[in-house]
């Protein structure tokens, strides 16, 4: 009986155990275990997440809407939805993005405002403090209480969030997107607050990278006629966003009494990350075979499945736009009209400050004027799933948020931040109208409406390209940015004073812009946007160089007039480098063959013959950057402490460097300071190719196919969150580079490519993204545009005037009202 | 034939009960019950568990591997670590297997503690 017992209470044991790992998982792990039972079974668990999840019900039936709605699928699973007024146009479109894409808009928000840890665990407690820190989430609560008192746009998103929560609400478990069954959640109700929460995390994730800090610390390394020859102000050989300079000084500078900071030390900093970048032009019809504006628009952004983009038309009582959305936000970000088409790139200016607080010891008031001051104090609670839940307070100042007050973990994503006590003050941390802006670009209907619609927009800065049927151009350096001295906005600022403070803003027109010039072309690809004598401070540090910029105004100029779709389309999918031809030339023919071994003149022979494009199976791009990287590092570390090197800034970029070699072969920089001999730039040029090739040959062997650019570089499509198996399982390989128009790069790349002519009744365009239209990573369609993608193809984009008569093969849904 | 009418019956029950109410929990459930109600040795019932779970699960995982499910397998099995979604249907299989097999015995178990001492084993089938 003993026995029986014992085995009894064994096995109920043993059962108590299973039953708890199949309906909970282990969430006490760092990286808590999903539910098996629950994730595993083939009823309920992932095996339902296949492409039949993609069909879609012929009629959806809800008591919100108001009349029928007709939704017209294309061949690529575009939505094209049509709507008698606008409340049932964003009802729809908020259903349609959380049937297509809710994990991922439920994963952004969580980033945004601090809650990954609820799903995650501890592992993400650190990631989360720092995004609450940074006041994402108490930006876009300001935004949305300022967006109230805009009706027709606060109606948008108050129906677009109905939207997704109709779809929330049919959402049986089962039929739940796999990944809240893999990290074992289920889906919250949507808000205005949550479509804020995602814009503001675009905002981050383009303007959160601030140099600030590395600058700072070169500022404070190098003597001053170093740091000046290193980091000019104007960036070289640079055609500016806009060619004109608004003509009138709005204030005389003032004086500026700071001291740059000679206090602050680094961390493990990288140098020179990726930064993002994006392209886009516009022509008018006198350069244009039909007569008509031509615009194209390639945002580059860090590349992962589901896709940052979804597709799709939007047609109304007032408005029929197509083009890409966020997944999250209703509207059309980029995309176009019958009468205009717009389109974005990061502006790289300089958006965020720093300045060191002086904290009481309960950390609970600041220094200002000699007086304590007291900050706004946020309270919340981070809770964390498996593991005891964090109190969260952070202190809003006049400043900033002070994002951390004794230290800072190493964690990678919070590498600007310069020190602890540390305000960030950024523009973004504000309440901001880029709802606003959109709501109305995407009804524009000439110049005056886009001049209308953009100065709500504050954060991230973007070159605004725009094009209308009545042949007017336009670029706009948009966004808000703060009247600040040039040491405030580049350095570290080593104290809380009045003059730190953020008090005026450049107006809009005396932002960089350009209405319809003589050259009849616009270009941005997050080049400086202006020249030499503009008024104000807006950054230096960050601008792409002249590459991607010049090549795309040389390209245009090479076609002359009469310029179709198609050359745009050859433009954005052009791999030359610039850089390379300009300094390789040069580079090749100050080398002196007859000092080269064999495998030496093997790679000099490969270089001489190359065209300087990053295409795929060339052998020269990897050795071109290599070399390049030794020629920055033989001129420029020696300049600084060897123990500093260059962890502790970055290395002046490629374009500074060019210049020094194109224009100053004399320059003392070319000496080594660390050797008794005086190196001349052609000692530089043997000794940095000579170093280049014996670490290649070392990593790679001797000249062969493994120094291919694209088996050196390939293309890798990940997924959000990181989860392995749900990006692109296979090799891809592209040719392109960030410093080409064509800017694949890695894991980043042209996220939406869009060209536009604005012809005919409705206009001529195409597009692509890679990925596809589903979010779904058991379907077809979550990468069914990838190879094309990489292949450099294009899709037509329709956008539909008649719903009657599409013109195309489409499935239909009807949206109607409950009987 | 001993211990195929319990599976098949046992495999028939799961499928149904999943069918009517989806849900994983059916098969832990309807093995202990089952060994409840009717007699069975200990390992024979954890025999049968174990063979109808692995039948229940790893038979409709193939199934829909087969007909729409691939994608996603193979997507799951790379994010567990497991060479291919071939490997991921067998687990799924082997897991229910476990599952039925344990709660299977848990209810045989119960079951022999109310049962007398008999003077010969008596099965009811």
């Amino acid at each position: 009986m003993i026995w029986k017992w014992s085995r009894l209470i064994i096995l109920l044991l043993l059962s108590g155990i299973v039953y708890f790992f199949c309906q909970v998982g282990v969430p006490f792990l760092k990286s808590p275990l999903p539910p098996f039972g629950k994730l595993l079974n083939p009823t309920t668990g992932f095996w339902k997440n296949t492409s039949a999840f993609d069909d879609n019900d012929p009629e959806i039936n809800h008591e919100l809407i108001e009349q029928t709605v007709d939704v017209l699928w294309d061949e690529r699973r575009v939505p094209h939805i049509f709507a008698e007024n606008n409340h049932d146009l964003y009802f729809t479109q908020g259903y349609i993005h959380a049937k297509e894409r809710l994990w991922q808009m439920d994963f952004v928000t969580r980033v945004s405002s601090g809650r990954l840890s609820e799903v995650v665990g501890e592992r993400a407690a650190n990631f989360d403090q720092f995004h609450r820190r940074i006041g994402l989430g108490y930006s876009a609560k300001l935004t949305i209480d300022t967006m109230k008192s805009f009706s027709a746009e606060y109606a948008a998103l108050e129906a677009y969030s109905d939207g997704v929560n109709a779809y929330i609400e049919k959402l049986k478990p089962a039929d739940r997107p796999v990944e809240f069954k893999i990290l074992n959640y289920k889906p919250e109700k949507w808000s205005p607050y949550k479509s804020a929460l995602v814009l503001k995390y675009m905002a981050w994730d383009l303007d959160g990278s601030a140099k600030d800090k590395y600058m700072t610390n070169a500022k404070r390394v190098l003597p001053e006629e170093v740091f000046n020859a290193a980091y000019p102000l104007l960036r070289p050989y640079t055609n500016p966003v806009a060619p004109e300079v608004p003509r009138r000084r709005r204030r005389a500078a003032q004086q500026y009494n700071y001291q740059p900071t000679r206090t602050y030390s680094g961390g493990d900093f990288a140098p020179n990350p990726y930064q993002k970048g994006s392209n886009n032009w516009v022509v008018n019809g006198s350069k244009t075979r039909t007569g008509k504006p031509i615009l194209a628009n390639d945002p580059h952004l860090g590349l992962t499945l589901p896709a940052i983009w979804y597709e799709n038309q939007l047609s109304s009582n007032d408005c029929s736009v197509y083009g890409v959305s966020l997944p999250g936000v209703p509207m059309v970000v980029i995309g176009f009209n019958t009468d205009v088409a717009w389109g974005l790139t990061y502006t790289q200016s300089d958006r965020i400050d720093f300045v060191k607080m002086d904290l009481n010891e309960e950390k609970n008031q600041y220094r200002l004027k000699g007086k304590w001051e007291n900050p706004l104090i946020l309270e919340d609670t981070i809770v964390v799933r498996g593991a005891a839940n964090r109190i969260n307070r952070t202190l809003i100042t006049k400043f900033g948020p002070i994002v951390y007050t004794d230290s800072i973990p190493n964690e990678g994503y919070n590498n600007m931040i310069p020190d602890f006590n540390m305000a960030m003050n950024w523009t973004a941390i504000a309440p901001t109208l880029e709802f606003i802006t959109m709501y109305r670009l995407n009804r524009a209907k000439n110049l005056s409406d886009y001049k209308a619609a953009l100065p709500y927009f504050a954060a991230p800065g973007q070159n605004f390209v725009f094009a209308s049927k009545d042949n007017d151009i336009a670029i706009w350096h948009n966004g808000k940015f703060p009247i600040r001295e040039m040491e405030q906005a580049r350095f570290v600022n080593e104290k809380a004073e009045e003059s730190n403070l953020w008090d005026e803003y450049i107006p809009f027109d005396e932002l960089p812009h350009s209405e319809n010039p003589a050259q009849g072309f616009l270009v941005s690809a997050n080049q400086q946007p202006h020249g030499e004598n503009y008024p104000y401070y807006l950054g230096s540090d960050a601008y792409s160089d002249f590459e991607r910029s010049n090549r795309i105004i040389e390209m245009i100029n090479e076609v002359g007039t009469g310029i179709t779709p198609q050359d745009f389309q050859n433009i954005q999918l052009d791999n030359k480098s610039m850089m390379a031809e300009k300094i390789l030339p040069l580079l090749l023919e100050k080398l002196d063959e007859t000092t080269l071994r064999d495998d030496e003149a093997d790679v000099y022979a490969e270089l001489n013959s190359w065209d300087f494009n990053y295409t795929a199976f060339s052998k020269s791009p990897g050795i071109f950057y290599a070399w390049l990287s030794e020629l920055r590092k033989s001129i420029w570390q020696d300049e600084i402490k060897p123990e500093f090197a260059e962890d502790y800034f970055w290395l002046p970029f490629s374009d500074r460097t060019t210049e020094l070699f194109l224009t100053d072969t004399l320059s003392v920089f070319f000496d080594d300071k660390t050797t008794p001999q005086v190196e001349t730039y052609r000692d530089v040029i043997e000794t940095s190719f000579k170093n280049a090739v014996e670490g290649f040959v070392e990593k790679h062997g001797g000249l062969n196919e493994s120094w291919q650019w694209g088996k050196l570089n390939p293309t890798k499509i990940g997924a959000l969150a990181n989860m392995s198996g749900f990006g692109v399982n296979r090799e891809l390989i592209t040719g392109g580079s960030s410093d080409a128009v064509n800017a694949i790069d890695g894991d980043s790349g042209p996220s939406w490519r869009m060209i536009v002519s604005l012809d005919g009744e409705t206009p001529t365009a195409f597009g692509i993204y890679p990925g596809g239209q589903s979010g779904n990573p058991g379907s077809e369609d979550y990468e069914s545009s990838i190879d094309t993608w990489a292949k450099g193809g294009y899709y037509p984009l329709h956008l539909i005037s008649d719903k009657n008569n599409p013109g195309i093969q489409v499935e239909k849904t009807i949206f109607k009202p409950e009987e | 034939m001993r211990t195929l009418l319990p599976t098949l019956i046992l495999v028939l029950l799961i499928s149904l009960a999943t069918w009517m109410i989806p849900a994983w929990w059916w098969m832990m459930l309807l093995p202990l019950l089952f060994f409840i109600v009717f007699p069975g040795s200990v390992h024979k019932s954890a025999a049968i568990g174990f063979t109808s779970g692995l039948l229940v699960w790893g038979g409709n995982a193939i199934f829909q591997f087969i007909r729409e499910s691939e994608v996603i397998a193979e997507r799951v099995a790379t994010l567990f670590s497991l060479p291919n979604g071939l490997t991921l249907v067998l687990v799924v299989g082997l897991f229910g297997g476990i599952i039925a097999s344990l709660a299977a015995a848990t209810g045989a178990s119960i079951r022999s503690l109310f049962e007398k001492p008999k003077r010969r084993k008596i099965e009811y089938y």
